[in-house]
């Protein structure tokens, strides 16, 4: 037990030994964690908006004409309290009238150089329904199950007449998440693999400035365990100073940046990765400089 | 093919048909002879002529090809990634390069075979003073390796080789970046070495440090065979390829004889000794055997 701690402290004491190959090794560990760091950031950017833009699921409700609307108020109250609503918009026939005069006008109206319509005769006598706009953006693990369960329940309130939902963005939504599943996690895994592949022939590489002193402890009868102990807590270390340092790197330029693109046309934000993909950040570089230290002394 | 050897309680290094290629080219070919506990060879010969093969077949770092060799009781064509340190703890190993850590002390180096045998610090540290004492470097104990002079990294290299006191201490020209008056310092410490029972295997180019040490055997190899011998006691057999094979008669009826066709010189030879040998070079020994 002696000789196994001495053998850690010595893994850490022998990143000391050639400073500036290790130095230099971590930076490239740094870099090259920090450039996957950046895609990961930008492919969370553009998962994010597009799952803002997309992946929203729209239903028109109406009433039957004539219904109470103390009782249709309520019911909006109600509604506000639904899970993954994005956003309510209602109206009263009043307000729809309204509505759709002022739509009218914007779009035949004006064009024609006539004058808005004027629908104020038709006021407290409105044929139309009461209507509401809900908008929702769920993140459901079977959304089309939820998307049914919503339109059920929308369907079997009292006083509901209809209830019409938005194909078009509900299809949207359905293929960007089927998308990002067949897209997301293959390119963090291919980045992934580019990452160890760099970081543990970069820290097999290290190690060839003291292929003579693993000669030397061959020599003298030193096991294979005895060898590789220290080399791979210094390549674990390694890894995890470098991973390290390149996400505090990765904090930094989301702080400083988060906001630079978010002006027109862009309106992007940048965002972090999610947990498990930053967790990978470190996990990898620390992976791989334990596994490229074990490779270095595979032969005799 | 390998073939069966016999090992005896005093056999401390006993090899049978070594042969080892590189490629096409054959280093050793077909070399025989054994070794008691405390003796001492020298290897001597030409660049070329395979004594480094064969000094680093004998430490396990490369595999035995053809034939059988065993070293402090281990059979070398039976080595594998566990046993073969073990064997390194029983077989020392001294460089013409040295090969010592520059960035480490002269006390770090000469301790590391200790450190990895897992001694207490209190024995390593008794240990390689004792050592180092005896090799005049007890005042550069702090001193990296790699500024020490080309003298004193030898040194370094031979306290480090006999710090565990060894069974076997194999030296690959020791003193070929030494000059003469070194050469014979570091010679009277191997020899003291030996003395304490010891097996040696030198491998040198000087003839004058042969020349002082008469009592010692003496290989000379050539072109990967034994092509002359100081076996004080031993049984000296020429055979048809021109090499010669020392203590053979012990191991079976044909000291010259191959298992393995493809040898230069060898294939053939075998169950036909005696009529090879009366024709190549030993008149007056029918047998074939030389009087040395």
């Amino acid at each position: 037990m002696r000789t196994f701690f001495r053998l850690l402290g010595r893994g850490v004491a022998d990143l000391f030994l050639h400073p500036w190959a290790q130095l230099l090794s971590m930076a490239a560990v740094t870099l090259v964690v920090f450039l996957s760091g950046l895609l990961l950031m930008a492919l969370a950017t553009v998962d994010a908006e597009l799952s803002a833009s997309r992946g929203e699921t729209v239903y028109q409700v109406y009433w039957r004409p004539g219904t109470d609307m103390a009782h249709v108020r309520g019911q909006w109250e109600e509604l506000r309290h639904m899970p993954w609503l994005a956003s309510l918009e209602t109206y009263s026939p009043d307000e729809a009238l309204t509505a759709l005069a002022r739509r009218m006008g914007e779009t035949t109206g004006q064009a024609a150089g006539l004058p808005a319509l004027d629908m104020g005769f038709l006021s407290g006598k409105s044929p139309l329904p009461p209507t509401a706009l809900l908008t929702f953006a769920p993140r459901e693990a079977d959304p089309e199950k939820w998307a049914a369960d919503t339109q059920t329940f929308l369907k079997a309130m009292p006083g509901v007449e209809r209830v019409a939902a938005s194909p078009l963005r509900d299809e949207l939504g359905k293929a960007w998440r089927a998308a990002s599943r067949f897209v997301i996690w293959p390119t963090v895994g291919f980045l992934g693999v580019v990452l160890a592949l760099v970081v543990g022939n970069t820290v097999r590489l290290t190690l060839s400035t003291r292929r003579e002193e693993i000669e030397i402890l061959q020599l003298v009868g030193a096991r294979n365990w005895y060898i590789r102990l220290p080399l791979m807590v210094a390549g674990a270390l390694q890894g995890l100073l470098g991973g390290g340092l390149a996400c505090l790197l990765l904090l930094v330029v989301h702080w400083r940046f988060r906001t630079a693109l978010n002006v027109p046309p862009l309106l992007l934000e940048l965002r972090l990765p999610p947990p498990e993909q930053a967790a990978l950040l470190l996990a990898v570089p620390v992976l791989m400089g334990i596994l490229g230290s074990w490779i270095a002394v595979r032969s005799r | 093919m390998s073939r069966g050897l016999c090992f005896d309680a005093t056999s401390m290094l006993k090899i049978s048909h070594l042969s080892h290629s590189f490629g096409a080219h054959w280093a050793l070919k077909n070399v025989s002879f054994s070794l008691e506990k405390g003796e001492f060879l020298f290897l001597s010969g030409p660049s070329g002529a395979g004594k480094t093969t064969l000094l680093r077949l004998l430490h396990g770092a490369l595999p035995v090809q053809r034939g059988a060799a065993s070293v402090a009781g281990f059979d070398l064509t039976r080595l594998s990634g566990r046993t073969v340190p073990l064997l390194r703890r029983q077989v020392s190993v001294v460089f013409q390069d040295f090969k010592i850590l520059p960035e480490r002390s002269v006390y770090a180096n000469v301790a590391l075979p200790l450190e990895v045998r897992g001694l207490a610090p209190q024995h390593i540290g008794r240990r390689v003073r004792a050592v180092v004492r005896a090799l005049g470097l007890e005042n550069r104990l702090d001193t990296p390796g790699g500024e020490l002079s080309g003298g004193e990294q030898q040194r370094v290299a031979v306290a480090r080789s006999i710090v565990v006191n060894p069974q076997v201490l194999l030296a690959d020209e020791p003193t070929g970046n030494l000059d003469p008056e070194l050469s014979l310092r570091l010679m009277d410490i191997f020899m003291q070495f030996h003395a304490y029972g010891t097996t040696v295997v030198l491998a040198t180019h000087s003839p004058e440090l042969i020349r002082r040490h008469p009592d010692a055997r003496l290989l000379r190899l050539e072109d990967g065979m034994i092509t002359h011998a100081n076996w004080p006691g031993g049984e000296v057999f020429r055979c048809a390829d021109g090499g010669l094979h020392l203590g053979g008669g012990g191991n079976g009826p044909d000291p010259c004889g191959l298992d393995a066709p493809g040898i230069p010189g060898g294939s053939g030879n075998s169950g036909s000794s005696g009529d090879d040998n009366s024709g190549s070079g030993a008149p007056g020994n029918p047998d074939g055997r030389l009087s040395l």
